[in-house]
């Protein structure tokens, strides 16, 4: 228990833990005194002066924010004395301020605007001509600047420095001539640049997105969450005219703490984009043509039914996608097992079984060692890194990075295990037997059995299979060893594939011998783990109960229909099954693996009929039969289940365009056009996310009890089961190698890139670098491929035209090339189920 | 771009700090004998060996007066114009430099030998007026010295 103290405060007894300031002890009682340099998330600076209030037996006035409360301390925030400094202070700010608040963005939510208007003198006695500064220039294609507007409260500054721990913005000059702005000629192009303009207490810094596009308070606010990546940000809709007119990070202290990346803020032109598909479209002739959505699912609902009567219920399957919400995956995962008869369900980039969330967002925030083993925070999970950086930075969090690629957190010298691909388990199992040689375990562990398994697994050898040294091995347990909390991080990459499984082995056994949290997830899709939970997956019934005869009987009475007893297939195996013919239609929601899997675009292609529920015409929707339009996470009610497990809820913030309907919707209504057909009882006549919630709370365990009420603002953490801790065998098995195709290939996402919805988000998508493939300068020299040259990247599969880029980001023997950059696939390059894709470049 | 020296000159200063960040004023100066000016190249060189922010160096490059961010002439006058010197005719002195040198204040010279700027104090108040060409306090100005240090100068090699 923190001391407390006690202190008067305009006459009142304030009671609070010593060390808090004068600001928050007034705060903590209703009492308020004005602040412009004070952030809550930022240290105190004391450079405004505008907080000022009397203290008896302190001479001068005392600055209420840097100010520590004292037993028996006097104080006053309203004195004569306080109101005419703040009085003067305001005056003094507003000599040189433009003024323009009639024009300025941040009009009606402005700080000083609002102080002047309580505490402010009514004229100024300022008749000179006003100092002139530079106004509206962009310092980024996102961040307009006006630097006359500047109260040169530094939060910015102070902002990347203690957060993002990258210093782009600093004062320039000095005196009255002072300005925030980054070195000459380079943009701020921190993809955590968005947070100043929420931090910024006065219109300096503004959205080029939001730009004149409303007032602040016409806007109406809707809290939801964003839909980018698996973090899951709490966010505030702002919405005029039933348009999405800003997005800006709402404070939830368990998840994103306020923050938010720049993707989550500013990519969401897609929803206004003039591509969005808004009437549901019919192939005719060999070309999409619009239809209503009669005559739609009428089409789907006959042809559907056809397909089942002619070749059985295996004949037909539905992909999901992990980027809609629970409800609509539930209802997806319902439709497909009782009106179509089949356990032909799945999503792309499902996780693999036994990968497990992350420790809630507190845990990682207060780690004093983290493992990111083949994962890219920056890229996949931005605000994670953003906290990350934030512990490195001023905790000295050790940040251990197992990559073949150099990211932004190895700069923290963490180390950095740069692995060859394919030999992750080897790695782990050589940080294990480090550990158990160097006694470094914690204690009580029984480890006979695995210091038998990993015996081979010197540091040597390790060093000889990954070429990571065995120096930097050493080093890397010795850091995690001596961490008190340690948490482990992998990408989901790491853990799929031929070795995934042992993988994930070879990790918890790590995690067990350092006495570690369980080693979670890194999910990249805004709702990876919800889906799995809803059971959008071939062996799974919501909840992840798998597909036992008690479990189907029990699930067949509540949804009151004969459900499948034969297994189903996986994305893969429906993919290869329509490939053979076997498989002759899919029904698709929100995925495109067209151009996200390896075989995607030839085996759609075969379909007897595709039909697909989309926002645009992605390369799946063109090659569909019935393409019918899809609502944004804007459009709709429901909820996503972030990496951590954080049940939250989206609130519908926008009508949808037109005849768009909500991803559930849809689903509801198909059903009910077929079931009346094929006879199956559907009590979903109404698509109500807030029934279906009440329904999956029903029938998945974890959720139980789960209701929109309970959710509330902040979600609810529900926990999904993990097997039971112990150590296990880790088989390491050598990649095949293949001396044609000397290189291996990496992919990974970037955080910007052209993925269906931030390709079409206006401004944003300028920032999507050109396809690139990287390559260590050494291979380039053997190759003779100088940065900037064209290449083509070959496998035994396929082949992608690109541009080098010759850098020692990435280690020798590797290539990186990103997803979603280029029109062409990347993962063509593969074989579904390879552990190691092998390439080669030539120079064109 | 900073030669090897210059970098190895900033290790070094580095090394007499407590904290290696508190060389950056001798860094910028090392820099800037070097090249004459700090430019943005430059300062991007200083951030690297010093291992800040570029923005935190250009930060305080553009604090002191005494860094150059735009191109100097090889002979960089900077007269005193605060309030001793005032007094002693220093506003007569810039423009006498002016009209000889036919260049305004800020300027440099189309031989580029002379640039000219005003500064404040330069701690000199007992011999006002004066001046400081690059790193000599030339004193008691009047004409004719002003007219011989500029002779003198402008024969001297670059
Ligand atoms: S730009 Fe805004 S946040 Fe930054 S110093 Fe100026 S007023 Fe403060
Ligand atoms: S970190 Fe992820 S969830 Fe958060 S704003 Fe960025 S994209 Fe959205
Ligand atoms: S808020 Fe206290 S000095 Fe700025
Ligand atoms: S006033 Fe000129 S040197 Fe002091």
């Amino acid at each position: 228990m923190e001391p407390l103290v006690t202190l008067t405060i305009d006459d009142r007894e304030v009671t609070v833990p010593a060390g808090t300031t004068v600001l928050n002890a007034a705060k903590s009682v209703g009492i308020e005194i004005p602040t412009l340099c004070y952030y809550e998330k930022l240290a105190p600076f004391g450079g405004c002066r505008i907080c000022l209030v009397e203290i008896e037996k302190m001479r001068g006035l005392q600055t209420a924010c840097t100010t520590v409360v004292r037993p028996d301390m006097v104080v006053r925030t309203a004195s004569p004395e306080v109101l005419k400094t703040r009085k003067a202070i305001l005056e003094f700010l507003l000599t040189n301020h433009p003024l323009d608040c009639p024009v300025c963005d941040k009009g009606g939510e402005c700080d000083l605007q609002d102080f002047v208007f309580k505490w402010g003198p009514t004229e100024s006695r300022y008749i000179e001509e006003k100092r002139h500064k530079r106004k509206a220039y962009a310092l980024s294609p996102l961040i307009v600047k006006d630097e006359e507007r500047c109260v040169l409260c530094r939060r910015c500054v102070r902002y990347l420095e203690e957060w993002a721990d990258d210093l782009q913005l600093d004062y320039f000059e000095r005196g009255r001539l002072t300005r925030v702005d980054t070195f000459p000629g380079q943009p701020f192009d921190s993809v955590f640049s968005g947070n100043t303009i929420d931090i910024c207490p006065v219109g300096a810094l503004t959205s080029r997105v939001f730009r004149f596009r409303a007032r602040s308070w016409e806007l109406e606010k809707v809290p939801s969450v964003c839909a980018y990546c698996g973090v899951g940000c709490n966010i505030t809709l702002d919405v005029k005219t039933n348009k999405l007119r800003r997005i800006s990070g709402r404070e939830n202290p368990a998840v994103n703490d306020g923050w938010l990346c720049d993707k989550g803020r500013f990519a969401h032109q897609y929803i206004d984009s003039p591509e969005r598909i808004t009437r549901p479209l019919v192939r005719k002739d060999g070309e999409l043509r619009p239809a209503s959505w009669d005559e739609a699912l009428n089409l789907v609902s006959q042809r559907l039914r056809e397909i089942v009567r002619e070749s059985g219920p295996r004949s037909v399957g539905g992909v999901g996608s992990a980027t809609v919400t629970n409800e609509a995956a539930y209802l997806f995962q319902k439709f497909v097992r009782t009106v179509l008869g089949t356990n032909n369900v799945d999503h792309l980039g499902r996780l693999p079984d036994g990968a497990r969330p992350l420790p809630s967002m507190t845990e990682v925030r207060e780690a004093d060692a983290i493992l990111l083993f083949g994962a890219d925070t920056l890229e996949e999970a931005p605000v994670i890194e953003l906290f990350i950086r934030r512990a490195a930075n001023l905790k000295g969090t050790k940040v251990i990075v197992a990559n073949p690629r150099r990211i932004n957190l190895t700069r923290y010298g963490g180390p950095w295990l740069a692995y060859r691909p394919g030999t992750e388990v080897a790695l782990l199992n050589g940080l294990a037997h480090v550990i158990l040689a160097e006694g470094l375990h914690k204690e009580g562990r029984r480890v006979a059995e695995l210091k038998e398994w990993v015996k081979d697994y010197p540091p040597d050898k390790v060093e000889e299979i990954t070429a990571v040294p065995a120096e930097t091995l050493r080093e890397a347990a010795r850091v995690l060893t001596e961490a008190q909390k340690a948490v482990l991080i992998y990408g989901p990459d790491t853990v799929r594939g031929p070795n995934g499984q042992a993988c994930l082995t070879a990790l918890n056994n790590l995690a067990l011998l350092i006495g570690a949290h369980e080693p979670g997830c890194l999910a990249q899709e805004p709702n990876s783990w919800g889906v799995l939970d809803m059971g959008l997956a071939p062996h799974l019934y919501p909840g992840r109960q798998r597909l036992d005869d008690k479990v189907r009987e029990r699930l067949g009475k509540r949804w009151k229909a004969q459900l499948p007893s034969e297994a189903g297939l996986g994305l893969d195996e429906m993919l290869k099954a329509a490939l053979d013919g076997e498989l002759e239609a899919l029904y698709i929601m929100a995925a495109n693996p067209a151009m996200d899997h390896p075989i995607g675009d030839e085996a759609l292609e075969k379909l007897k009929f595709l039909v697909v529920q989309d926002l645009f015409l992605t390369e799946t929707a063109q090659l569909a039969d019935v393409v019918l339009p899809a609502a944004s996470f804007a459009e709709a009610d429901g909820t996503f289940t972030n990496m951590a497990g954080r049940v939250q809820r989206l609130h519908q913030a926008l009508r949808p365009l037109a005849e768009v309907k909500p991803h559930g919707q849809i689903i509801v209504d198909l059903a009910r056009v077929m079931g009346q057909e094929i006879g199956a009882t559907m009590p979903l006549e109404h698509y109500s996310p807030q029934a279906v919630m009440e329904e999956i709370a029903r029938v998945a365990a974890p959720y139980e009890g789960l209701s929109y009420g309970s959710l509330g603002d902040d979600g609810i953490p529900v926990t999904t089961e993990g097997g039971t801790r112990r150590f296990a065998q880790a088989d390491f098995r050598p990649p095949a190698t293949d001396a044609a195709y000397p290189l291996a290939l990496v992919t990974g996402r970037l955080l910007y890139d052209r993925s269906p919805l931030f390709a079409r988000s206006e401004i944003m998508r300028q920032l999507v670098p050109e396809p690139f493939v990287e390559i260590n300068p050494a291979d380039a020299e053997t190759l003779r491929i100088a940065d900037q040259d064209a290449v083509t990247v070959s496998s035994a599969r396929d082949s992608l035209e690109l541009r080098a880029r010759v850098s020692d980001d990435i280690r020798p023997g590797c290539v990186f090339v990103p997803l979603h950059l280029n029109e062409m696939p990347v993962v063509a390059l593969s074989e579904a189920g390879a552990a190691v894709t092998w390439v080669k470049v030539t120079k064109r | 771009m900073l030669s090897e020296n210059a970098k190895a000159e900033i290790e070094q200063l580095k090394g007499k700090y407590p904290d290696p960040k508190s060389a950056l004023l001798p860094a910028l100066y090392v820099a800037q004998r070097e090249h004459g000016w700090l430019s943005p190249e430059v300062m991007r060189d200083v951030a690297e060996v010093m291992d800040l922010p570029p923005a935190e160096v250009a930060s305080v490059a553009s604090f002191y007066t005494m860094f150059n961010r735009q191109p100097v002439g090889e002979n960089l006058i900077q007269v005193c114009t605060n309030i001793s010197c005032s007094l002693l005719g220093a506003e007569h002195i810039v423009e006498y430099l002016k009209s000889k040198l036919g260049i305004d204040v800020g300027e440099t010279t189309p031989d580029n030998k002379f640039t000219l700027v005003t500064v404040e104090c330069l701690g000199s108040c007992g011999t006002a007026p004066m001046m400081q060409v690059n790193d000599t306090y030339y004193e008691n100005l009047t004409e004719e010295k002003i007219d011989r240090i500029l002779a003198e100068l402008a024969e001297r090699k670059g």
